[in-house]
């Protein structure tokens, strides 16, 4: 099936009323996280993960997807009007973006900001629906060894990516393999590290891990102070850029495009650092680099454009390869699996509705977010005035009833604390939890393949050096785990802002 | 204080992984066994744990952690959840999670009566329509049957 009818095929699964709906309503609930300061959207995926399983699968994961990118759009509403931004990737967007609107110009910050992330996010959406059954045509002959040097590659280029101690990400990738082994052993049944204890027999849930790691993690966080809400008074008028504004901004919407793709594609990246270097790329671009930081409207539509773009990227390794990317990737690979789910590189042959229907359901979304966030910009504001403490037992409510709902036991609750507490003391200690996460998801098909690799091969390990693809990905792989710890400064996005 | 005391964690418990990962067994009659990758997480933690006591530099200067009043309310919260996780199964969804919220409401956020029992009642109501009735979800319940 080529990828023309393919799509149609796609449009076809997704338009009934409750598919429709949903996705309607992923591109509302993101949009209002990146609005809300006091919730990210890894936190909101976390805890709304439990409702879409109870739906049809293109309607779970189409809903999970709009919440994504929704949060994407919404987040830079937030830096622009308070310089709070709504989540890590509007962080770049707050520079210029609340410059524009101390000047006046929040309309038009706004209203780049949208048509930017709608164009960038169409883009890199028809660059997905292409790309994507080519890479998996390509995968689809790899055997045992080389999934598994795939997924050290994406392990190690998560590594290249994170900021802040490599040595602690080698460490959290470790705790995520150890955490994943819990539980019986799937080809000898042998019980590994369940302490005799009944309830760890199938493993650790999932949504324990990920509601206490990143929901209740925040949670905590945010109960340290009382969360204020400050708001620009004035009103906003004028959304539609000018102009002077589309002509200075559409050659960093194209850069941004095609920059966050590629960022999003590669594992490790994603939204937050495809907009920290489409910023730092503009201002080297720029004649007069001095303006970046004092309402450039380039520094906007640039990394605005870029993180959207990223999130589709993303989704191609997660769709042909079944490597996640990043942690909402990682977390959409767990949805995926509850689902029933395996993706790789037959997902696209074996469930054609699926894929299609949830690539149909990120072009519509698109089109949902760019009507909910020009029109409704009002709204968004007023929901800028809601109190936390509003909010407060709503989200701690969901993080009890989301983890309950996997396997109505209540010591998955004890799990999720668990997690919450480890979670926020490594949070404060500036641990990543990205990478603990991609690998707790990768780790049965990694331990899989390493253990089918061996048993192919009379000579164990040296399968990896005989195997001319797997030698190859192995090979990058230590090639870049050198570079990774050769790094003298640490590798913080942007740091050059 | 914690960083370090951490550190030594990790190491603990790299070892103790690769004590069990060895009683596991790293190879069998059909090849690797169910201790080999284990036993891999156990050393590269324990590796791991060993280079963070060593360097200096990976240690975080001056973490920001809560002032008195922030720990308070972070032992509230955690103290709630725990009464919650505790009586859930005895008392039911409904009754536990308002009582809870309720409490959390008036200690943690110090809202007024009036406006805790109103976003008590919303929040208990909302999760619990959205997750026991549209999604079909089967929350405990209590005594009363509900």
């Amino acid at each position: 099936m080529d990828a023309i009818n393919g799509l149609a095929m796609g449009f076809s699964v997704l338009f009934t009323p409750e598919n429709l709906y949903f996705c309607f309503l992923g591109s509302l609930v993101g949009t209002l996280v990146g609005v809300l300061p006091g919730i990210g959207p890894l936190a909101a995926l976390a805890l709304l993960l439990p409702v879409t399983f109870q739906l049809a699968p293109v309607a779970g994961l189409g809903m999970l997807c709009a919440i994504f990118y929704g949060a994407m759009y919404g987040g830079s509403t937030t830096s622009i009007l308070v310089n709070i931004p709504g989540e890590a990737a509007s962080v770049v967007t707050a520079l210029d973006g609340h410059a524009m609107a101390r000047q006046g110009r929040a309309g038009s910050a706004l209203g780049i900001a949208a048509i930017g992330s709608f164009i960038a996010g169409t883009i890199s959406l028809v660059a997905l629906t292409f790309f994507s059954p080519l890479l998996a045509s390509v995968a689809i002959s790899f055997g045992p060894p080389e999934n598994f040097g795939l997924m050290v590659l994406g392990l190690v280029s998560t590594l290249y990516m994170i900021g802040g101690s490599k040595v602690k990400g080698v460490l959290m990738i470790a705790l995520g393999f150890l955490a994943a082994t819990v539980g019986m052993d799937i080809v000898n049944g042998q019980d590994r590290f369940t302490l005799n204890n009944v309830n760890l027999a199938g493993g650790i849930e999932i949504l324990s891990v990920v509601i206490g790691l990143y929901g209740l993690s925040e949670i905590l966080t945010n109960c340290e102070t009382i969360v204020k809400n400050q708001l620009l008074a004035e009103k906003i008028r004028g959304l539609w850029p000018s102009f002077k504004d589309w002509k200075a901004s559409w050659k960093p919407m194209m850069r941004g495009s095609f920059l966050g793709f590629f960022l999003g594609l590669v594992p490790g990246g994603g939204p937050v650092t495809a907009s920290f270097v489409s910023y730092t790329l503009e201002k080297r671009l720029a004649k007069n680099p001095e303006r970046f930081g004092n309402g450039a409207i380039e520094g906007v539509a640039g990394p605005e454009a870029a993180n959207n773009a990223a999130v589709s990227g993303g989704m191609i390794p997660l769709f042909t390869l079944g490597i996640p990317g990043n942690a909402v990737t990682a977390l959409l690979l767990g949805a995926l699996v509850i689902q029933g789910v395996q993706p790789g590189p037959t997902f696209i042959t074996q469930r054609p509705d699926l894929f299609w229907g949830v690539v149909a359901s990120m072009y519509v979304g698109n089109v949902f977010l760019l009507l909910l966030n020009l029109p409704l910009i009002g709204l968004w504001v007023q929901c800028l005035r809601v109190p936390y403490r509003v909010l407060f037992p709503l989200i701690l409510l969901l993080a009890i009833v989301g983890t309950y709902s996997a396997n109505k036991n209540v010591f998955d609750l004890w799990v999720m604390l668990g997690f919450g507490v480890v979670g926020y003391i490594l949070r404060k200690l500036q641990y990543e939890f990205s990478p603990f996460l991609i690998a707790f998801v990768l780790a049965p098909m990694l331990e899989q393949s390493l253990r089918q690799s061996m048993v192919m091969s009379p000579h164990g390990m040296f399968i990896f050096a005989e195997r001319p693809i797997a030698a190859c990905l192995i090979g990058i792989s230590l090639i870049l785990a050198v570079l990774v710890f050769r790094q003298r400064k640490l590798n913080q996005p942007g740091g050059d802002i | 204080m914690i960083e370090r005391g951490l550190n030594l964690l990790w190491v603990v418990l790299g070892l103790a992984t690769m004590a069990n990962a060895w009683a596991l067994g790293l190879f069998g009659s059909m090849g690797p066994d169910s201790g080999l990758f284990p036993m891999i997480c156990g050393v590269t933690i324990t590796l791991c744990g060993l280079l963070l006591m060593i360097k200096k530099s990976t240690l975080v200067e001056n973490p920001e952690w809560p002032a008195s009043t922030g720990c308070r309310r972070i032992l509230g919260v955690l103290g709630g959840l725990v009464g919650l996780t505790v009586t859930l199964p005895y008392l039911g969804f409904a009754i536990s999670s308002a009582l809870t919220t309720f409490v959390l409401l008036q200690t943690i956020e110090r809202s007024r009566v009036l406006e805790s029992v109103v976003l008590t009642l919303v929040s208990v109501s909302v999760i619990v329509y959205v997750f026991g009735h549209l999604l079909g979800m089967s929350l405990p319940r209590g005594p009363w049957g509900w």
